[in-house]
């Protein structure tokens, strides 16, 4: 059997005996991985802390014979993302990115968008301030989105292809993007927007990551942009209810209200 | 026949539902049992009712314990002045090992872990700001120098910064025993940091 090598980003990791542990992965060349790294759990592990969650290493390991588990024999971390790891909030933000990594990532698919999405992202945010967090996940959000086949259409109306006029503009989370004044009708269920919505986030979908940053969003439209990724993220999949980052993140922005 | 096999389903299930163990494993211990003596089996059932009956949190420090206050928070030869943060109980008994703390504990439940959904409502923080308020000089945090322990004593750092007492962190590097030549750079770089003059 041959040993497969590539670099990864550690989504989670399991106990699965008292000396080993499953973890999870977003491999570059290999897609999602799950595998097996025994004895990862003692204290003179090979390992080291090469597999714990938000870790990007290279890894080694024996492929799976069939519906297994991989099986990991080495890893060595290139970068632990420390800065992310010294402040609760910008943890639970890098480890939302992993679990949306996690659920919207398909068994099986090995196209290295969501290691390189995920991978640019977690850079992104060990440079940038706490304030850019919020519009980094929506970036990442937007492009695990495309990686899943559930990319929204903002440019033109999902249905036809005409250009939506009206104010404000209707969008539809079970066609999966705008409709025009023609289309909307097609939809009971629409959701009416504010136009400057989906021009942030049709700005979100688009711009590189290094200018996401600098993309000025007033409150009401934040409150707005994260309403309607929310619906579009519980429409099209279970797991959004899951995210249990985005219920921490809930819990300390409300302990800091209070 | 049904009824005969009954009570081995049953305990089957029940070993299944501990962690690690599955179906088959399951069965070997059920068997296990069956073929033990009857008073081995009894004596398995009695303890399991006694922790369950008879063993509770201390209200102090969250450790298990007997008694409550637990036998460290009542023994008053302990360093009283010095809390040592840990995750779970069973930090205690390894730091107990060692002979070398003699002050109190506060066992917080788990570490800060987005993934898992524990941020700090569901950990003993608010009750060891309580205890921190009341004459404690030294609070020495000794969660494991995982990702999650890291942000744990950083969050319980800042948290507890305003209060006069002088905050420590447990060193972190290689392990005693440990080969520099298979430690990670991070490993490394903790070991390089906190690195202390010989004597």
């Amino acid at each position: 059997m041959p040993i497969l090598k590539t670099e990864a980003i550690v989504l989670r990791s399991y106990k699965w005996s008292e000396t080993s542990n499953i973890v999870t992965l977003c491999s570059r060349d290999f897609g999602k991985l799950r595998a097996v790294a025994k004895g990862a759990r003692r204290p003179n592990s090979r390992f080291d802390n090469c597999l714990n969650p938000i870790t990007q290493s290279q890894i080694l390991f024996y492929p799976r014979k069939s519906g297994g588990l991989d099986v990991l024999k080495e890893a060595s971390s290139i970068n632990y993302f420390p800065d992310l790891k010294q402040e609760l909030e910008k943890l639970a933000y890098a480890s939302a990115l992993c679990e949306l990594t996690e659920y919207l990532t398909p068994d099986g698919q090995t196209g290295s968008s969501a290691y390189y999405a995920l991978h640019q992202t977690l850079n992104k945010m060990e440079d940038s301030p706490l304030e850019d967090f919020k519009k980094l996940l929506w970036h990442f959000e937007l492009r695990m989105f495309a990686v899943a086949g559930y990319r929204p259409q903002l440019c033109e109306c999902v249905c036809c292809g005409g250009s939506p006029k009206s104010l404000p503009v209707s969008f539809s989370l079970a066609q999966g993007g705008v409709l025009c004044e023609k289309c909307e009708q097609k939809d009971a269920a629409r959701r009416q927007v504010h136009p400057d919505t989906v021009k942030l986030l049709r700005m979100l979908q688009s711009i590189e990551i290094e200018k996401v940053g600098k993309i000025q969003i007033s409150p009401s439209l934040e409150r707005e942009i994260k309403a309607i990724l929310e619906a579009f993220w519980r429409y099209h999949t279970e797991e959004y209810r899951k995210l249990k980052s985005l219920q921490v993140l809930r819990q300390i922005s409300r302990n800091a209200g209070t | 026949m049904h009824s005969s096999v009954d009570p081995i389903e049953k305990l089957t299930a029940a070993f299944e539902k501990l962690p690690s163990i599955g179906t088959r494993t399951a069965q070997r211990l059920t068997f296990y049992l069956m073929k033990a003596d009857k008073q081995e089996a009894l004596s398995l059932a009695e303890a399991i009712t006694e922790l369950k009956e008879k063993t509770r949190y201390c209200s102090i420090c969250f450790n298990l314990t007997e008694a409550d206050p637990c036998d460290i928070c009542s023994d008053s030869s302990r360093e009283r002045s010095i809390i040592c943060v840990i995750e779970e109980p069973k930090d205690v008994l390894a730091l107990e090992k060692t002979g070398q703390y003699r002050g109190l504990y506060h066992v917080l439940g788990g570490v800060l872990s987005p993934l898992d959904g524990i941020g700090p409502d569901n950990l003993k923080i608010r009750e060891l700001q309580e205890r921190v308020k009341n004459g404690i000089e030294e609070v020495i945090l000794a969660t494991s120098a995982t990702a999650e322990g890291e942000t744990t004593s950083a969050y319980l750092a800042r948290l507890l910064h305003p209060y006069s007492v002088n905050i420590s962190r447990i060193a972190r590097g290689l392990p005693v025993g440990g080969d520099l030549e298979i430690a990670s750079k991070e490993t490394l770089i903790r070991a390089l940091e906190e690195r202390r003059r010989v004597e």
